[in-house]
């Protein structure tokens, strides 16, 4: 079989060890596909990091609305904000692909295997991270070269930790993981309105600077 | 003696005058070709428009030049170029920080006419070509540069009209800004959105997380940067305020500039921005040292408006303010050898002025304030004419509106209308000195709508008025009058005392009427 058409459902079978005879990839291929995430699981964490990142970015918007109306049109706010939502769902793609990447790094069980849960802990995790680094920008200012160059292994470092410890939490929690995931799977509606918005807004900045 | 000249002499002869011929006409050639070359860089033939160079270092206060008689020695190359400039003693910036007065500088109009009052705003859309790159476009080859992003902002809008517009990161050191490669086409929306919201430098980023990992990429940038200009910068390299890590050295600006003189073919007008001295204020070593003196002028007391910014700490910023205006004058000294050494001084007029001053008093530091004192806006204006060798001095008030008009008066062309400046004395103009000139700050006012929050000054003569309206407590609607010829450190408000108050209030008040006709 070729293994660059293969079926969606024959993907979500092999992620269920169901796969038939017939339907057996070659070792790399199907290693790949257990690691990957199917899209009934890709979908909730993604409409996580979408909701975060563009109620994130509006926010910031609502923030700055009074100042930008001092000096800019209607029209103008609209071009802007067409930029600031395009931006915004590349931005979520990109912190998909993260997460995506922690599933092919770490064991299946640990990641790959509840990628919901896991992957909406980890989102949710680098929110607060996130939001507290926003607020608090002296942290991220000064610094060595020494202390730039080891931050992002204290971050990996400490995503492990997180990880390890959650999947402990949840294994033995399981109410934990299931607010999670219905949490996650709350936020597709969110999706319908925020992708269409971000890909009307890429094409928009896409026009006036190719036109 | 030989009665006939032989064969061979002939043949001695002919060859001689060949080679005559033959290495004459090499040195005719090279003569010709250097005399092309200085003619390419700064002669001029008889006729032709002359080339104008703008010079502006931004935030640079006349108070604290040596040059106006500051007591630190801050400006020895100012003062070289002035020996061979007009110098003018009472020259005004339009508004308090660039966006309103590099509006003025473009389109000749105040500020509560172009509307471009909010930080990095644009002149108003049916103003934009109100513009002197419009007027001198086709004309003039203009060439732009500018190191401030307001600028640049400007420069965006009325860019249509500049044959070439160079990169405001073009020479730093580290942190390249996105709007200018990516979205060039739609530069002030690129610049809004990117540079100014999602990843601006010193506040609460629009993109949560990119944002952040690009504040590490311009941490490892800085840190770089200032590894290879350690020895110069001990104390860290200056940056362009609100943008992404962009660091600079003031050097290597200079350099840059340096090769882009004369890059425009003539009759060329370029325009040149330079962010020093303008905060932060990041003095080299060899200039670090530099006035340490334990001067202090007389202190005033703290503005109900300041930050009430401690007078110690407002003499310590003073200081390295100083050395950094030492060192920045260094560089124009570099500056104004090359002009002279390649031929420049000689069919150019070169200007050199800021946009704004910088304060150092009743609790403020820098030129964010609502405070229109004087050290926030007397600046130094030199204008060097083609070929001039003394000193002229102009002791009338003049504005940065002015130079609108005199720059089209130099280069030949009408003036229009809507200017509200005068061509400047020394150039043509009138020597006026009870004329009106304006000051106007309103960067909390919306550009839609009447100025209802703001600083407004009026100078006329030795007299000056400044009106504080919309803000809290008495300075919702507050006046203060200074004679400035027997006080001009602007001690003692004179507003209920002074005979010439009452006039410069009419009028002033009478012209905020007439500008705020036509806005809810």
């Amino acid at each position: 079989m070729d293994t660059y058409k293969v079926d969606p459902q024959v993907i979500d079978q092999i992620h269920f060890g169901q796969e038939t005879q017939d339907q057996k990839q070659p070792g790399f291929w199907r290693w790949l596909i257990k690691k990957i995430p199917s899209r009934h699981q890709i979908l909730p964490v993604f409409s996580l990091i979408v909701f975060i990142v563009y109620t994130w970015a509006l926010y910031r918007m609502a923030w700055t609305m009074q100042s930008w109306l001092y000096s800019m049109s209607v029209l103008d706010i609209l071009v802007l904000a067409a930029y600031v939502l395009g931006f915004a769902l590349l931005e979520s793609l990109i912190v998909l692909a993260f997460v995506l990447l922690l599933s092919l790094a770490f064991p299946r069980r640990l990641f790959a295997q509840k990628f919901v849960v896991q992957g909406s802990a980890t989102v949710l995790a680098l929110t607060l991270l996130a939001v507290a680094l926003q607020f608090n920008q002296a942290a991220l200012s000064g610094l060595s070269i020494t202390q730039v160059a080891s931050l992002p292994a204290f971050f990996l470092f400490g995503l492990i930790l997180f990880l390890i410890f959650f999947s402990i939490v949840t294994d033995r929690f399981q109410k934990i993981a299931q607010v999670i995931s219905i949490f996650a799977e709350r936020l597709t509606v969110f999706s319908y309105v925020y992708i269409p918005l971000g890909i009307l807004s890429l094409a928009v900045v896409m026009i006036r600077n190719v036109l | 003696m030989k009665d006939q000249i032989t064969r061979r002499d002939f043949l001695k002869i002919l060859s001689g005058l060949g080679a005559t011929a033959f290495f004459g006409g090499i040195t005719g050639r090279l003569a010709t070709s250097q005399e092309n070359s200085t003619k390419k860089m700064g002669q001029q033939a008889a006729g032709q428009r002359p080339n104008i160079i703008f010079i502006l270092f931004d935030a640079m206060s006349a108070w604290h030049l040596s040059l106006y008689g500051y007591t630190r020695k801050t400006s020895p190359n100012l003062e070289r170029f002035a020996s061979k400039a007009i110098t003018y003693n009472q020259h005004r910036s339009a508004g308090l920080y660039t966006t309103p007065s590099g509006g003025s500088l473009f389109t000749g109009t105040y500020p509560w006419t172009h509307r471009a009052l909010t930080y990095g705003s644009r002149v108003l859309p049916r103003l934009a070509d109100h513009n002197l790159f419009r007027l001198l476009h086709g004309t003039y080859n203009q060439l732009a540069f500018t190191q401030n992003l307001f600028v640049d902002t400007l420069l965006y809008q009325f860019g249509k009209n500049i044959d070439d517009h160079e990169k405001l990161d073009k020479f730093t050191s580290s942190g390249k800004v996105a709007f200018n490669k990516v979205f060039a086409k739609d530069a002030f929306y690129g610049s809004k959105s990117f540079d100014q919201f999602l990843f601006k430098s010193g506040e609460v980023h629009g993109s949560l997380f990119l944002s952040l990992i690009n504040d590490l990429r311009g941490e490892a940038g800085r840190n770089l940067a200032e590894t290879k200009q350690a020895n110069a910068y001990p104390y860290g390299l200056p940056y362009l305020p609100a943008l992404d890590h962009t660091y600079f050295a003031l050097s290597d600006v200079m350099d840059g500039v340096i090769s882009l003189i004369g890059k425009a073919a003539s009759p060329s007008f370029s325009y040149f921005h330079f962010l020093s001295p303008h905060e932060p204020y990041k003095p080299t070593s060899a200039y670090f040292g530099l006035f340490h003196d334990n001067w202090t002028p007389p202190a005033k007391p703290k503005h109900a408006l300041s930050g009430g910014i401690p007078e110690d700490y407002l003499n310590a910023a003073r200081q390295t303010y100083d050395q950094y205006v030492a060192n920045t004058d260094a560089e124009f000294g570099r500056l104004m050898d090359h002009l002279e050494k390649n031929g420049f001084m000689e069919n150019s007029y070169i200007i050199v002025t800021s946009d704004h001053g910088e304060l150092f008093e009743r609790g403020v530091v820098g030129h964010g304030s609502p405070l229109a004192y004087e050290s926030g806006i007397r600046i130094p204006l030199l204008i060097h004419t083609p070929g001039q060798q003394a000193q002229q001095n102009i002791l009338t008030p003049t504005s940065t509106v002015d130079l609108f008009p005199t720059l089209l008066h130099i280069a030949g062309l009408p003036i229009p209308d809507y200017a509200e400046g005068l061509i400047l004395p020394g150039l043509g103009g009138p020597n006026a000195p009870d004329r009106s000139i304006f000051v106007v700050d309103a960067k909390e006012n919306s550009e839609f709508t009447k100025i209802k929050k703001g600083t407004l000054a009026l100078i006329k003569d030795n007299y000056k008025l400044i009106h504080t309206i919309g803000y809290r407590e008495q300075y919702a609607d507050y006046y203060e009058f200074y004679d400035l010829g027997s006080d001009p450190d602007e001690f003692h408000n004179q507003f209920d005392k002074h005979p010439m108050a009452k006039y410069l209030k009419e009028e002033l008040d009478s012209k905020l009427n007439q500008v705020n006709q036509g806005y809810a």
